[in-house]
Parts: C-alpha cells; structure tokens; sequence
C-alpha cells in the first residue's frame, strides 16, 4: 500500500479560531512535528488540552471559558441553532471537517432534545492516502458486490472509502454515495457518482436505490436497525452496498444482531478488517 | 451706505443660515436615526422568522436581508461578511438602539433555535417601544431644535444691528 500521505485541505485547521490554531501550530512546532505529522487535536475547556501525532500527544495551553465560547462560535459559523442536529449526534461539521463535540445532554421522553454547555471538541486530521483501497477495488473490479469494511475508530474506514470513490470514478461506475456527516461529498467532486449530502443514512439509500439507478451505493458507519434494513432494502433491489462500521473482528461485528443478520443475509461478500501494524494499515478479507 | 452695517449684516445673515443649516442637520440626524431603528426592528424581525421557519447560517440570513434604506445596504453587506458584532458600531443608531442593538448581536447565534426566536421577539419589542418613544417625541425634538436656531439667529441679528 502507498503509505504517502497528504493532508486533505490546504489547511485542515481552518476552522479554528485564530488564537487556537496559533497555539496547536506552536505545540505542534515546540515538539519537532510538522503540522502534516498531526492526527488529533483535543481541545477541553479549561481542562488539558492536546495536539497529537499518532499515539503521542502534546499539550496545549489551558482554553479559558471566553475561549472556548469562540471556539463553539467560529465552529458552528456563528450559528449553533442551525447544528442542533448534528450536535445531538455528538459532531459539528466545519467547512468539511468533522469536529466531534460532548457536553451536558438535555433528555425529552429518554432521547436527546438538546446539548448544551459544550466541554470538549475533537478535530480528526483527515488525510488522503492514494491506493488505500486498492484490495478492496480488486473486490470491486472483480464484480460489483457488498463490502462491509469495519475497524475500530481512527484506523482509517472513511478514508479507505474516500479513495474508493476516486478509483470507482476513474471505471465510470455509476454509483451514489450516502454522505450524512459530510465527510464524503469533497472527495466526489469531479467523479461519476451522485451525492446524497446530509440524508439521514436509511432514507438516502432507500432514494438512492428508488430514483437514482445506482449500480453500487457506498455509505459511511452503518449503525442500528434503520440502517441495516436499508442495507438489507437496497441488497434486495439489487444494489450491492459498500459500507463501514465499528468491530475490532468479525465476532465483534457479528454481536449487534442487525449486523449479523445482514452477514447471514449475504448483503456483504466480503468482510474487509482494517488494523494498525507499526503505523501501517494491514487488511483481513474475510468471504461470508 | 455704511460700510460697518453692511458687515455687520453679513455677518448676521452667516450666523442665521448656519444656525438654520445645524437645526435641518439636527433633523436629519433625527429621521436617520429613527429610520435606522425601524430597519434594526425589522431585521430583528427578518431573522427571528428565518431562524424558526429555515434554521439558514446567520450569514445566509443577514445577506438576504433586503433592507428599506439604501444608505445601510453596504453595512448590511459588511455584516454578513463578517459579524453582525463587528459592524454594529458603524450603524448610525441612537444611543438606545445601539446599546439594544450591541446586546443582540453578542447574543445572536449562540443558542439553540428556541432561545434564538425568543432573542429576537424581545429585541423586537425592546426596539419597537423605543421607536414609539422616538417617534412620539420627534416632531417635539424638531420644533425644539428650530426654535433654538431662529432664537440663536434673533438674538445675533438684534445683537449686531
């Protein structure tokens, strides 16, 4: 695998404020990193804060409450109502990058009506690794069929997925991507397939499959019963699925009973494992 | 004819008509000032129905605010470019307006949608009783100003000639 990397935007970092970003390229800096080196940033209010790289991680200085304020002000673009949604879900997303968010949940009737008093942001440096997804473009080629790729968090599943984009591009699949947390949509620019930008991830492949002819559907982190059984709609229409999803094994995937089910259903050929061996990402192909 | 009275008449006539040119500006001062709190009660009004009915970006909402008074569309612009809090100084409010005004924009955009609509109807209502205030006491203020300016123009007329 082509292990070069490159930071997705010119400035992954952007939507920082400018004195918190001053402080993280400082850190960054102060530690010997180049800010292409840096995985994480891990800001807390008025806790410990980090920059990391990898598994080693580096302070930054404490953000005061006002800091911190601005911080969830710049993020949200001055607009918190307008991410309500996204909040509830636990991430802001900014100018096409994730922010993960927590703060204290407000409950109407045992779900979440609102967040409020937000503590933490987490910012995952995105990257582009060029040939990340060629095994599992080898699948592809081979004959278009459902592949279920799953790892635990920050292994690189979404990455894996935004290079599978650009290689079925290049074949002129026509395919539609499923891109509820905008993570995706910036790698379809210029490719063959259609974007269903912040559909909740069922009723963007039920469309999909219903309007928009699609010979593959590709979708990030499939979680719960809504999911699978728009997983499980679109593999009995006839349109193979590749999807995402949190398992260390395959005996872990399989102890969410959707996810079995959708195993034992056949909706993945081909279960793709993804783990870190010395820094680098090694696969485990598994056929159901 | 002497030529003391003449300049003495002049000089008279100078103080009248700028007397007369400061009353109309003060005048002017005042129909801005009350124009521009009806267009910041109607602002306030604009965002709190695209808050509740669309949930846009703050920045969507001001620039497609399509304001009555020519001579604030720049300021409008400049707001949506960058913060409503940043260019709310420039804005040529009274006094009371702006300190309403200063107070919304610190607030805007840093709630959940229900206390954002609930922001804006307070502000809404701070701002209309205000101009109530300023409209009712317009005409008064206008009379005041011109009396001011013909007693000012009488006393250097009588004064001088």
């Amino acid at each position: 695998m082509n292990t070069k990397t490159t930071i997705c935007d010119n400035d992954a970092l952007s939507p920082l404020p400018d004195n918190i970003r001053a402080d993280v390229i400082k850190a960054a800096s102060d530690a010997g990193l180049r800010l292409d080196d840096v995985t994480d940033v891990r800001l807390r209010r008025g806790g410990n804060s980090y920059v990391s790289c990898g598994e080693r991680s580096y302070a930054l200085p404490p953000i005061t409450d006002a800091r911190f304020d601005e911080l969830i002000f710049t993020l949200t673009g001055g607009s918190l109502y307008a991410h309500a949604d996204t909040i509830r879900e636990g991430y802001i997303n900014t100018r096409g990058v994730r922010c993960g968010v927590c703060g204290r949940a407000a409950l109407d009737g045992g779900r979440i009506r609102e967040v409020s008093g937000i503590t933490s942001v987490s910012i995952r440096i995105r990257r582009d690794i060029p040939g990340c997804a060629d095994r599992v473009h080898a699948i592809l080629r081979r004959r278009l069929t459902g592949v279920l790729v799953y790892s635990p968090p920050g292994v690189g599943k979404t990455t894996l997925l935004r290079d599978l984009i650009r290689s079925l591009s290049r074949e002129s699949v026509q395919f539609s991507v499923v891109d509820c947390r905008g993570e995706l949509a910036d790698a379809c620019r210029g490719t063959s397939a259609d974007v269903l930008s912040d559909y909740p991830k069922s009723d963007g492949i039920r469309a999909a499959v219903r309007s928009l002819s699609p010979q593959l559907i590709i979708c990030d982190e499939l979680s719960g019963r809504e999911d699978a059984d728009a997983a499980m709609y679109a593999h009995s229409c006839g349109v193979p699925i590749v999807a995402t999803s949190h398992a260390a094994s395959v005996d872990e995937l399989k102890l969410r009973a959707e996810m079995a089910s959708l195993c034992d259903a056949r909706v993945f050929t081909h279960l793709v494992g993804l783990y870190r061996e010395g820094g680098a990402v090694r696969h485990i192909i598994t056929k159901t | 004819m002497n030529p003391v009275f003449i300049c003495k008449t002049v000089g008279a006539l100078a103080i009248a008509l700028s007397c007369a040119m400061t009353a109309l500006d003060y005048a002017r001062c005042v129909r801005t000032s009350l124009d521009a709190a009806r267009d910041a009660e109607r602002f306030v009004r604009f965002v709190g129905d695209a808050v509740r009915y669309r949930s846009d970006d703050i920045s969507d909402i001001i620039g497609s605010y399509d304001t009555d008074c020519r001579a604030l569309r720049p300021l409008w612009k400049k707001a949506s470019e960058t913060t409503l809090s940043e260019v709310v100084h420039d804005f040529p409010f009274d006094e009371a307006t702006q300190r309403i005004m200063t107070e919304f924009s610190s607030e805007l955009g840093r709630g959940y949608r229900d206390s954002q609509i609930e922001l804006c109807s307070r502000t809404s209502e701070r701002l209309r009783a205000h101009i109530d205030e300023l409209s009712s006491s317009k005409s008064d203020r206008l009379r005041v100003a011109c009396a001011v300016a013909v007693f000012i123009s009488m006393s250097f007329i009588i004064l001088f000639l």
